[in-house]
């Protein structure tokens, strides 16, 4: 069994939300606070029945702007909930028949699923009633007449010992020293059988005793006598994962994240919920455990959320799961090929590109370095403050790119040449029909060839002595007669580019070449 | 429809015991019976045959199977009398609903089955009418109702199908007849109307007055596959006894048991006081045997399912004349015969019997005030 889709209902971030998941793998991205976390909770909630287990604060789960609507107009009909929904695939085995019913947002379809519920327990309806009169006007929630419920769409009150999925949750994003829900204690239940646990556990508790009887004497004060808290003795509470004798805890952040995941991946699990497994590792170490879970888990389903580009690309850019805005994005629609340019190459800008709403995607050094400052010489705004991305992509691959944009739909502004290609001109004009959220931009004249060529010809005069430098510079190119300053561009694209950025006689003055132009005051409209 | 059978089988003829190596461990099977105790027994000899009960077979009581497969799930689109999509929290049990007469009169209390409150009772369905409120649900939703179920199960098993009545009859046929069916009902004709509790005959083993003869039982399952044969030997009976029924109950019933086995009646005070003494004998009373203190006792109706080396028969007046040669039970209905028939086939070796008025002569001595 695995997880379908997932349904969030007025918990933290999301007010009404829905996320599919694929049978394997999945990563989720998306800004910091952008909710990814959350989604691996309110899985934790509904299947493990964590944290509406006990009561405490719970106030602080409630969606915002469900609690302002409820202060707003306070009223016990309006008090706020939190639903989380959690779908299975069909699955037809006797013991699934627990899950399987109409108990469920998927009415009248019969579906396999949970339903967690922390609502108003309308027993207290009478009784909160009469505290008010029938005047009910409260500006805080009544959490302590509130009740969690997990029932299964079969209408069966759930248990997490009922759980179908064998599971386990390594967050590396904190240190989390829980003694009562550590990592080693699930790890301890999960990988070692229930006979075994029995006989350890009973072995431990026999010898504690024994250790009482044959201390007897030194453990009497008076008509007193001391004897061991059995709360404290419990032998899974006390366990401590180690490795080569040192425990995980102590073997650095890094070290410790990668033994975790590791250890998870080889446990038989049903599921495993990965929190930025990327934490404290270094590249090298990265994609080694990127390798591990490609290779280790199995047939398990995998929920990942990362900040690392090359576990997105790596692990296949149509598993990953774009979470912005309350809502979600799959790239699953991504073509094949783009999705198999990006994980053989280990593009660190892939995030970069997918998070942006604007980007602007350039052929080379030259236009990266210049862009900037540039769009502040001749547009009075900066790129930066307009929200823009400026990404180099290097060459032909602005393509994949634009698979990748059609189906994140963000808008794509293409700097590139026209590399004196009269077809190519052509087909860029073609393309920009096409979409309405990318948009190509070379020169329309095929004389300009490269960036550089459209760069002086704007800026002639205030580039006339940038070759002075070089006074060695033949004004030549490819054995074409060429103005010696252009031929000194175009022979030192990134000197040159570096230099005009940076000197004071060309900082300010020099200005975008006109097609660079279109295409951003294009972007920004977007 | 040929995928279902109906199995009628002899008192102790290993009816558990075929059960458990009928199950297939590898398809899922539902195994339904009625009472609680049953359900253990059946658990028992399943992992007796199986080393441990398979995973994908549950052994559950009908009332429990009703709540769990054909209702809770479907709650929000069943009609339950005058409202639909009501959320029930589970199945009362231990409140009866208002009958609809009560001594012959009309009941004020009583709600009609249009009522919402006919099935339920703050938010838990009537055990007695939950298989009437599946029944009442309409052809569409019974459709999906019985869609799932085969979904999830390959093959139903009911125990003591003769203990099937009213309503709960219905939906087993129902369910019999149901086209991607397998069902599986085993039972013996001859237990029927012999109830742990108190309760007076209804369907359908009874067609206007009268109580229906076995071959027209075997009517009612037409079209299904009827097997007579399988489980035609008590392997529980001796042969001398199965004998004995035979002509005095006109049961038929055959012996496989190896057991030469004994049987006589006791009327000389010295024998009776030695037996009712006896620990090792079970003393079979037809009712209020808790009122005796020649322990062990039981109820003949209670003692349905149980098997016994040794037991003491205390006739009732009805069976008085047993003995004699001109004994005929053809005037006594099966309400009367079947009781009877039970007490008689709990025993595997010794079984004696005292007329009720042998006992009166004793009875101060055993009764407890």
């Amino acid at each position: 069994m695995y997880i379908e889709q997932l349904k969030i209902k007025g918990f933290k971030k999301f007010k009404d939300f829905t996320i599919s998941f694929n049978k394997h793998i999945n990563v989720l991205i998306g800004e910091n606070e952008a909710g990814k976390s959350t989604i691996l909770e309110a899985i934790d909630i509904a299947l493990n029945q964590k944290i509406f287990n006990s009561t405490n604060n719970s106030e602080k789960y409630f969606n915002n702007d469900i609690v302002h609507q409820y202060k707003t107009n306070p009223s016990i009909d309006t008090l706020p909930r939190i639903e989380i929904e959690l779908l299975f695939n069909d699955e037809n085995e006797l013991n699934s028949e627990y899950f399987n019913g109409l108990h469920s947002s998927f009415t009248p379809i019969l579906k396999n699923g949970i339903t967690f519920t922390y609502k108003f327990d309308e027993s207290y309806r009478e009784l909160l009633e009469s505290m008010y009169d029938g005047g009910y006007d409260e500006s805080f929630v009544p959490t302590d007449y509130y009740i969690a419920e997990w029932v299964t769409f079969a209408g069966r009150k759930y248990i997490n010992k009922k759980s179908p999925l064998k599971n386990v949750l390594i967050d590396n994003s904190i240190r989390k020293n829980n003694l009562f829900d550590s990592y080693s204690k699930r790890i301890f239940n999960n990988n070692i059988k229930v006979r075994d646990r029995q006989h350890l556990s009973y072995q431990f508790r026999k010898n504690i005793q024994n250790f009482i009887t044959e201390n007897n004497e030194q453990l009497n004060i008076k008509e007193y006598n001391f004897g061991i808290d059995e709360d404290k003795t419990v032998l899974e509470n006390l366990l401590d994962l180690k490795s080569d004798g040192v425990s995980i805890q102590n073997k650095g952040k890094g070290k410790e994240n990668l033994i975790k995941t590791e250890i998870a991946l080889e446990v038989e699990c049903d599921l495993i919920l990965l929190e930025e497994p990327e934490n404290h590792l270094s590249y090298i170490n990265t994609r080694k455990l990127i390798k591990d879970i490609q290779t280790m888990c199995g047939n398990a389903q995998m929920i990942i959320t990362t900040h690392n580009p090359l576990i997105v690309s790596r692990l296949d850019l149509r598993n990953t799961i774009w979470i912005s805005k309350g809502t979600c994005h799959s790239l699953e629609k991504v073509q094949e090929d783009a999705a198999d340019y990006f994980m053989k190459t280990d593009n660190m800008q892939l995030l970069n590109f997918i998070l942006a709403q604007k980007v602007i995607l350039v052929e080379g050094n030259s236009e990266f370095i210049l862009l900037p400052q540039l769009v502040k010489n001749s547009l009075s705004y900066t790129l930066e403050g307009k929200n823009i991305e400026i990404l180099s992509g290097g060459g032909i691959t602005y393509k994949h790119y634009i698979e990748l944009s059609k189906v994140v739909n963000n808008s794509l502004l293409v700097i590139t040449d026209n590399d004196g290609d009269q077809d190519t001109v052509d087909s860029i004009g073609q393309l920009n029909k096409k979409y309405t959220n990318i948009q190509v931009k070379c020169s329309d004249s095929v004389i300009e060839f490269t960036f550089e060529v459209c760069l002086f010809n704007k800026n002639a005069s205030e580039l006339n002595t940038i070759s002075d430098i070089k006074p060695g510079t033949k004004a030549e190119y490819r054995e074409v007669a060429t103005d010696k300053n252009l031929a000194y561009m175009l022979k030192n694209k990134t000197e040159a580019a570096l230099r005009i950025s940076e000197e004071d006689n060309y900082k300010e003055i020099v200005l975008l070449p006109e097609y660079i132009q279109e295409g951003i005051e294009w972007l920004v409209l977007q | 429809m040929a995928r279902s059978t109906i199995m009628l089988a002899a008192a102790g003829s290993g009816k558990t015991y075929y059960i458990a190596n009928h199950i297939n461990p590898i398809s899922r099977n539902l195994v339904i019976t009625y009472t609680r105790q049953n359900v253990a027994n059946l658990k028992r000899e399943i992992k007796n045959t199986h080393g441990e009960l398979p995973k994908n077979t549950q052994v559950l009581t009908f009332t429990s199977f009703v709540y769990r497969w054909l209702l809770k799930p479907f709650e929000p689109i069943l009609t339950i009398g005058d409202r639909t999509a009501i959320i029930t929290v589970g199945v009362e049990i231990n409140k009866e609903p208002e009958p609809q007469r009560v001594n012959g009169k009309p009941n004020y209390k009583y709600r009609k089955q249009d009522d919402y409150r006919h099935y339920l009772n703050n938010q838990k369905y009537y055990s007695s009418r939950i298989s009437s409120l599946v029944l009442a649900q309409s052809k569409e939703i019974k459709k999906v109702i019985i869609k799932r179920l085969f979904e999830f199960c390959d093959q139903l098993y009911f125990d003591e199908l003769q203990d099937f009545m009213g309503k709960d009859f219905e939906l087993l046929s129902m369910l019999i007849n149901e086209k991607n069916a397998k069902v599986f009902a085993v039972g013996d004709f001859h237990q029927h109307s012999v109830s742990k509790s108190n309760f007076t005959a209804s369907k359908p083993f009874t067609k206007g007055k009268h109580f229906i003869s076995k071959d027209e039982y075997k009517l009612l399952f037409k079209g299904t596959h009827i097997d007579e044969m399988t489980l035609i030997k008590s392997r529980r009976v001796p042969r001398e006894i199965c004998e004995f029924i035979s002509t005095k109950l006109g049961i038929k019933i055959q012996s496989s048991s190896i057991v030469k086995g004994h049987f006589e009646l006791l009327e000389e005070n010295s024998r009776i006081t030695e037996v009712i003494e006896d620990i090792n004998i079970i003393k079979l009373f037809f009712r209020d045997s808790r009122k005796y203190n020649c322990l062990p006792t039981i109820n003949w109706g209670y003692s349905k399912g149980d098997t016994y080396n040794k037991t003491c028969i205390i006739l009732t007046k009805t069976f008085e004349s047993l003995f004699e040669e001109d004994f005929s039970c053809d005037h006594l209905t099966p309400a009367q015969i079947n009781p009877l028939y039970v007490a008689i086939t709990r025993v595997t070796n010794e079984l004696y019997f005292i007329k009720e008025k042998d006992f009166k002569r004793h009875k101060e001595k055993y009764a407890i005030l």
